[in-house]
């Protein structure tokens, strides 16, 4: 039988030497993955879309282009909260219209995608939507003073760390 | 003369029939030729102790060396089953040993593939299936719920990263 030589090591130290590397890769792959799974930063954009002015803050240009069929030309960030799913799978908010909104973390799809529930208590509105890195969904419709509000929850691209 | 004449104890003399005295000048063979005391001496000790030996013959010939060979076969015995024990413990003891750095190795495996393996069972159960998205598409439109008869609208341009969902408001 040929016994394994590594570094000229006794067996007791080959042994401990390969439970060492073993658990060092787990802690490496768990970590990598519990970062991977357990950390969600969404980034929530509350936004006054109306026909007022033509002005779009520097903030909001790049989602303005996915409005173009409702005819506004304003859009004014009203208020942008970021959460960080890391420690709770539900976040909470007051609208500027009195509607209560809820984010719901409710898992990871193999493809990586993040799935969310969104609920807007006063519109009696739900939504589920999967969400890769960098990926965001707009809901808009609210009436709120001369235009609609637009929420536009945004998964941060940036990897966990 | 024979007044001063040395005078050697029964104890010694005991002794030196047993030959545990030593007597280099023969000093004490000459004292018990001398002296007829010590030659009665000797001579009851040598009686008694062949005596003695006739009456223990029997037993101290059958039992000391049985329990002798008792003994060897004990021991014989135990060597003889402990080496393949030692021998299978050290076998167990390494087949633990590789048994638990395979069961490492497997976890650590287990771990590395798991993300990939699950993304291969995902796709593969769920061929043909509605559920099937397009890897492409960075958002996902699950379900959308309105109440009060109202509708919604979702587009979800293919070259986009953002999904609009559009809720009728009531009037």
């Amino acid at each position: 039988m040929v016994t394994p030589q590594l570094f000229g090591l006794r067996q007791t130290h080959r042994i401990l030497f390969f439970v060492l590397l073993g658990f060092g890769v787990i802690l490496w792959s768990a970590n990598g993955l519990a970062a991977e799974l357990g950390s969600l930063v969404v980034t929530a954009r509350i936004v006054l879309a109306s026909q007022d002015s033509d002005v779009v803050d520097a903030d909001l240009k790049p989602f303005a282009k996915y409005f173009s069929q409702f005819k506004f030309s304003s859009f004014r960030l009203l208020n942008k909260i970021t959460w960080d799913f890391t420690s709770g799978s539900k976040e909470h908010l007051k609208l500027p219209n009195g509607a209560e909104l809820r984010l719901e973390l409710l898992g990871y799809d193999p493809d990586g995608r993040t799935r969310i529930r969104i609920v807007l208590g006063k519109e009696k509105f739900k939504a589920q939507v999967g969400l890769a890195r960098g990926a965001s969904v707009a809901i808009g419709g609210p009436k709120y003073q001369s235009g609609s509000l637009v929420l536009i929850f945004e998964r941060s691209s940036q990897p966990p760390k | 003369m024979n007044s001063k004449k040395k005078s050697i104890s029964d104890p010694i003399l005991h002794r030196w029939v047993d030959g545990e005295v030593e007597d280099p000048h023969g000093e004490i063979a000459k004292y018990v030729e001398e002296d007829p005391r010590a030659q009665a001496e000797i001579r009851a000790v040598r009686t008694t102790g062949e005596f003695l030996r006739s009456s223990v013959k029997d037993v101290a010939f059958d039992v000391e060396p049985l329990q002798a060979v008792h003994a060897i076969q004990e021991r014989l015995l135990k060597e003889k089953n402990r080496q393949p024990l030692e021998e299978r413990q050290s076998l167990f003891r390494k087949r633990k040993t590789w048994a638990w750095m395979g069961l490492v190795a497997a976890f650590v495996l287990g771990i590395l593939v798991a993300p990939w393996f699950g993304s291969w069972v995902s796709q593969w159960s769920s061929d043909g299936s509605e559920t099937v998205q397009p890897k492409t598409a960075s958002v996902v439109v699950e379900t959308v719920e309105v109440e009060d008869n109202r509708g919604a609208m979702v587009i979800q341009p293919e070259d986009g990263n953002t999904a609009v969902i559009w809720v009728e408001t009531n009037p």
